[in-house]
């Protein structure tokens, strides 16, 4: 059954026109774009790859990729048959020493994130302006929980 | 005018149909309206790219709803979302719209409860039918419209 209270409350959370415009025009262009084939999806990212290496090739930091895990509740990556877990730790965040650009696969999605060590050789990554502690865990444990 | 004008003419009729009541459910999720708007476009390019044939208009509404509730909470998931939504709730709140101390109410509720809200007092739904569309009991939507409006007149202090 209706409210007009509600109603009223609701009826402000809309778009504006100029904004309703905006989105259809996203949504038909992503739409068109969506129906280039995929072998010809596959050479921009595979050019933005390369790109991305000689970017950071030149800024001497190497690409890592590493596939991460949500699932659990706390943030999980494998790098070279090393496992990190996301930590409480509120690390220092001065003079960190930066270590590359992590390149992080979830859900077929890429982001590039720095890597960091401090002084405590804690694992840090920045996303934003957000820095994020990880410590290694013994991978062997994390396939059983 | 060709076959893929005439489809984009339908498609930007249910668009302008729906756009508000998608709006507004996904911005019960992120409270913003840059997110909001993307889960708006990803909502509807799921749409185009469906090709379900659908009953009626009641049929795709629902359908709507359903989508952009299950992209807003699987993006809400995500581990990008995890650390922004710790960090910058300072940014969410300048980039919300003015409201109610009702709406605001609302949107504090669990998701499975301001959905429910929201379909049964704005959209004019009925429990059967807000079940039918969740794929949940009947009983289970009357439990949350039962709960959900005690924890709004408990914020309220009174009635709605």
């Amino acid at each position: 059954m209706k409210n007009k209270k509600m109603i009223e409350s609701f009826n402000m959370i809309a778009p504006s026109v100029k904004e309703k415009e905006m989105m259809l025009d996203n949504i038909l262009n992503n739409k068109e774009k969506r129906t280039i084939p995929f072998i010809n999806q596959l050479l921009p990212v595979a050019l933005s790859f390369l790109f991305v290496i000689f970017l950071n090739s030149h800024e001497t930091t190497e690409v890592k990729l590493a596939t991460l895990k949500t699932g659990s509740e706390k943030l999980e990556f494998t790098y070279k048959g090393k496992c990190y877990q996301e930590s409480n730790i509120l690390s220092n965040t001065d003079n960190l020493e930066k270590e590359g650009i992590l390149t992080i696969i979830e859900n077929h999605e890429l982001y590039n994130v720095s890597v960091y060590k401090n002084k405590n050789n804690n694992t840090i990554l920045k996303i934003r302006d957000y820095y994020v502690t990880f410590v290694e865990v013994n991978c062997l444990k994390e396939k059983k929980g | 005018m060709n076959l893929q004008d005439s489809k984009n003419e339908d498609f930007i009729d249910i668009y302008n149909k729906y756009v508000d009541t998608v709006y507004r459910v996904c911005y019960m999720y992120y409270k913003n309206k840059s997110d909001t708007e993307d889960a708006v476009q990803s909502t509807f390019v799921k749409f185009l790219e469906s090709g379900k044939i659908f009953n009626d208009d009641e049929h795709i509404k629902a359908w709507l709803i359903v989508t952009a509730s299950n992209i807003c909470k699987n993006s809400l998931k995500h581990w990008y979302r995890k650390i922004i939504n710790i960090h910058s709730i300072e940014e969410n709140l300048e980039s919300t719209a003015p409201h109610t101390e009702l709406l605001n109410s609302v949107l504090k509720l669990p998701d499975k409860y301001k959905i429910t809200i929201y379909m049964y007092y704005y959209e004019g739904y009925n429990s059967r039918e807000i079940a039918r569309i969740l794929k949940k009991n009947e009983s289970t939507i009357r439990t949350y419209l039962k709960i959900g409006r005690s924890l709004l007149k408990d914020d309220l202090g009174g009635n709605l």
